[in-house]
């Protein structure tokens, strides 16, 4: 069997298999073992890295962050702490149509600043966030879509692991990466909001207005959401403080959140207890689907297809618009049924090249990489925040999740277009370090 | 066939019981490194202990996400395939999840021995042996292929049903 | 001999520009393909697509790849021998070999000690070529010109060995992983790092911390063994036709000489470029702190002697021998012209 006819086996084999409803982790492992198999004709070798997958994803530290960020939001769901902050939220702006959404993904947003995971973000904001907009009648599509998309927002907003990544891979000033994704992050927050304020104008019925609420009430509820902020102060100020890591911070948050909890003796053993279950349950259903995600990478990698592809990219002599629609194209395309490492690892040694040829700043384009990242992490059929949003609530039907996403991810591409018009949204905070 | 699913389910609760408590052992550990870190003492071998104990947690919460049906799925199709079709499915579905853990649970035994055998302990300064993790995967993995055997049996012998879209609200508003 | 063409699969875990463990393998292979005529092709899966740190060994003993260079230094607990050498800085020794000597002596040992073999036996594995990092210096937020400076200062470490070596320095050593150094040091979790010149320009450290101290008073001292290596498929060596194979084994031992003075380059390149930094300075250690800092730890090369053979390895044979080549190796008289 040649290599296209493989290649084309095993695609076609498990995307069929994964909208038949297999279970998404270990049905890319088989795919991916499948198709080494029939790539080097060994029993031994296809089936040599699932244990290192195994081992690799339940063993980093880097992954810790995934339960710990998803516990954090359980207790909190438990302590009434983010229930208060949705409360004041609600009374805030929720007298606008769609004004919920808003502060969902404005409060994505804040959590972004305190994770590197949008896989984390998008579980915990799915704990916090989908009740309360369930509980004030907005559509499961719009709550769910909003939830997954702003999850995403925790890959460009620093801290990003996927920013380091990249930086690392691309030999890149990190500093700069890192901040160069602040405004790119704060415009897409803006530009979600004008989606949701629109549509909630149009179909008041998918996010309905509120009552109006007296001044005093609204600064009641303030105050009394004003723990979650202790939160994040507490998360950032260790932060910038040196006191952690991001990765201990993590820990930290879950820490600062049993604290509050307890002083409000809101949080019973029990209580707390069930939430760690439900965490760690959670992200074992996420973390089976990263092994299974790295196996399918490496599949791919031996089949040559990626660099076949950028290959063919240098042949074809482009203009830099071109070039950009290509890289797009490319990137949506991988982004469909990869996850962000895995792509990044896969094709910034090789496009990089091609990017400094045509003359593009590498910082500038790691953020369109991000944004390319970002929106593959909404792309079915793989689509980790997709899959996140559905783990953490799995009575949701994936089709709704989607379906949800996909005006945020129309907007997405209108982001794109504008970082490539006007590449000082991200270049501008860099250019003052 | 119900004693065995509820045995199945016990050890697999048992299991993820283990794995938050690991979790929280982890969190121990972690601020313990941060809080001596400031007094200017640093505490060795945190991070393989760390290591160690996430193997742990995210091994033996395996079963349990099996059992109670918590394993990501594409579920796009489902609402078009014909009815009769769904239970074949499930059974496939299941024996995927059956198939991985069975080789997952195969390679670690594979490497369980030669870590006995040959003494291999994890980098870092506690030396702490390298059967610690394999025995762990070895675990969680056969619970986790025994929890799939339990699904396929379930999706086999019980009424296929489809997913009802108005049930979505209703069990949305018990998640918090 | 056979005319037969052999294609040969490699996989590394780094970007193809990192020197160490990718330009040198793809050095080696092209030297390869040169001196069998083309008879010996190659194909290398750069950047961790393939292979990474996590399961290069898995990759590499199952044959999913022909050959890889790979990190014996991050498992010392399966590579003991290697491991044991690779994690040490001898500060104890008057002198010490070169980027050249390390890659010699491990070869050497590798020939001589059928324990070093057979760890790579183990995993099905043939050790073609040792390749040696650039040595360690430290990097660090603030002004340190001496042992004295670093005094309670927090400090990136990892493994068994460097810890040992890092609390007699008087450093304070924390456990950060290698993505998070950037932060970790920008916020002040940790002060300084202790790692290669080429690593730390690689991952921009020298933005936050930019005052380097050269932990010598002249060139830094390297690894007792390489921290890397260029390692074949035992199969895929083996079924090698003999002349085909006795090219790897020549073209192996050839390049030594190559990598030494590349790793070289890379060294003398990174320091320049940290010396050069304009936010900091760059200092050396003085011979007197070096001096105090050996005799406050514990000699770490009579620690592995005795770790082996309390594993039941020749450890005080295979450290004796290393001293001896290193002494030679130094005086001129090994190796032979
Ligand atoms: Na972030
Ligand atoms: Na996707």
């Amino acid at each position: 069997m040649d290599k296209a006819t493989i290649i084309t086996l095993v695609l076609g084999g498990s995307f069929a298999a994964l909208f038949l409803g297999a279970p998404v982790g270990p049905l890319l492992a088989f795919g991916a073992m499948a198709g080494l198999f029939l790539l080097t004709g060994s029993f031994e070798a296809a089936t040599s890295l699932l244990l290192a997958a195994g081992f690799d994803v339940s063993s980093s530290f880097g992954y810790i962050v995934i339960p710990m960020f998803i516990m954090m939001g359980a207790v909190a769901a438990q302590t009434g702490i983010v229930n208060d902050l949705f409360d004041a939220a609600y009374k805030l702006v929720g007298r606008v149509a769609g004004g919920l959404a808003v502060a969902t993904c404005c409060a994505s947003a804040a959590f972004g600043a305190v994770t590197g995971s949008s896989i984390s973000a998008a579980s915990a904001m799915t704990k916090v966030a989908l009740p309360q907009m369930q509980k004030y009648g907005y559509s499961t599509r719009l709550s769910a879509g909003i939830i997954a998309v702003s999850g995403t927002l925790a890959m460009m907003i620093p801290p990003s692991l996927m920013m380091v990544f990249y930086g690392i891979i691309a030999q890149q000033s990190i500093g700069k990466l890192l901040i160069s994704g602040v405004l790119p992050g704060l415009f897409t927050v803006l530009v979600y909001s004008v989606i949701i304020l629109v549509r909630a104008k149009l179909n008041p019925s998918i996010a309905p207005a509120g009552p109006r609420f007296p001044v005093s009430e609204i600064v009641r509820s303030s105050v009394k959401a004003s723990p979650f902020l202790l939160v994040l102060a507490a998360l950032m100020g260790g932060l910038l403080l040196g006191v952690w890591t991001p990765n201990e911070a993590s820990a930290g948050g879950v820490v600062v959140v049993i604290l509050i909890g307890l002083a409000k003796r809101s949080l019973s053993f029990q209580r707390l207890f069930h939430a760690g279950v439900d965490s760690i349950v959670t992200s074992a259903a996420v973390l089976v689907l990263v092994m299974g995600s790295i196996l399918f990478g490496k599949f791919l990698a031996l089949s040559g297809i990626t660099s076949g592809l950028t290959t063919m990219t240098e042949n074809a002599q482009l203009s830099s618009f071109q070039l950009f629609l290509l890289l797009v194209a490319v990137y949506l395309v991988l982004g469909t049924f990869l996850e962000g490492i895995s792509i990044l690892a896969l094709t910034v040694p090789i496009v990089l090249p091609i990017i400094l040829k045509a003359g593009w700043d590498p910082i500038w384009f790691g953020v369109i990489l991000i944004k390319l990242i970002e929106i593959g992490a909404v792309t079915p059929p793989v689509g980790l925040n997709i899959f996140a949003v559905k783990g953490a609530a799995p009575e949701l039907k994936s089709s709704d999740i989607i379906m949800g996403a996909v005006p945020f991810w129309i907007s997405e591409i209108f982001i794109l277009f504008v970082l490539y018009f006007a590449p000082s949204i991200a270049l501008f905070l860099p250019s003052l370090m | 066939m119900r004693t065995i699913e509820r045995i199945v389910s016990h050890i697999s609760w048992g299991l993820a019981v283990a794995a938050t408590i690991s979790i929280f052992v982890i969190i121990g550990l972690i601020m313990a490194d941060v809080v001596t870190r400031l007094f200017g003492i640093s505490l060795p071998g945190i991070i393989e202990l760390v290591r160690t104990s996430f193997v742990v947690s995210v091994f033996f919460a395996f079963a349990y996400v099996i059992v109670t049906e918590r394993e990501i799925r594409v579920d796009v199709l489902r609402y078009v395939v014909p009815t009769f079709l769904l239970r074949y499915l499930d059974v496939a579905a299941a024996l995927i999840t059956f198939v991985f853990f069975g080789f997952m649970a195969w390679l670690a035994w594979v490497s369980l021995h030669d870590a006995l055998t040959f003494g291999i302990f994890m980098d870092g300064e506690l030396l702490l042996p390298m059967w610690l993790p394999w025995a762990t995967i070895v675990i969680g993995s056969v619970a986790a292929m025994v929890a799939a055997a339990c699904l396929a049996v379930r999706a086999w012998t019980s009424p296929v049903h489809k997913p009802d879209p108005t049930q979505v609200s209703a069990a949305a508003r018990q998640v918090v | 001999a056979s005319a037969q063409q052999v294609k040969l699969r490699g996989a590394h875990i780094f970007p193809a520009n990192f020197v160490q463990s990718g330009v040198n393998l793809e050095d080696w292979a092209k030297r390869l393909k040169e001196k069998s005529g083309g008879r010996i092709d190659f194909e290398i899966i750069h950047g961790g697509a393939l292979l990474t740190q996590a399961d290069h060994l898995e990759g590499l003993a199952a044959n999913l790849v022909d050959f890889a260079s790979f990190y014996p230094i991050y498992y010392p607990g399966e590579f003991l021998v290697e491991g044991a050498l690779t994690n040490i800085i001898d500060i104890w020794s008057d002198k010490v070999p070169d980027i050249r000597g390390v890659g010699l002596i491990h070869a050497q040992l590798h020939k001589e000690f059928p324990q070093f073999r057979a760890e790579y036996e183990r995993r099905k594995m043939h050790m073609a070529v040792p390749l040696p990092a650039d040595p360690y210096v430290i990097a660090c937020k603030t002004e340190a010109k001496s042992m004295a400076d670093l005094k309670n200062r927090k400090m990136r470490t990892f493994g068994r060995y460097f810890p040992v070596l890092q609390r007699a320095l008087g450093v304070q050593p924390v456990t950060v992983p290698g993505p998070e150094a950037y932060q970790a040091l920008s916020t002040g979790v940790i002060d300084c790092v202790y790692s290669t010149p080429d690593w730390i320009v690689a991952n921009s450290l020298q933005e936050v911390a930019p005052y380097t101290l050269i932990p010598s008073p002249g060139e830094a001292r390297p690894q007792m063994a390489a921290t890397s290596v260029i390692a074949m498929n035992m199969n895929s060596y083996k079924k090698l036709p003999p002349d085909l194979r006795t090219i790897v084994d020549e073209v192996s031992a050839e390049m030594n000489d190559k990598i030494a003075s590349s790793m070289q380059a890379v060294y003398d390149g990174a320091v320049k470029k940290l010396g050069s930094n304009p936010k900091g300075a760059l200092h050396h250690m003085s011979a007197e702190d070096m001096k105090a800092w050996a005799a406050a730890t514990p000699n770490q090369v009579d620690q592995a002697a005795a770790d082996l053979e309390a594993r039941k390895y020749p450890g005080k044979a295979i450290i004796a021998r290393y001293r001896e080549l290193a002494a030679a190796y130094a005086a001129g008289t090994w190796p032979a012209k």
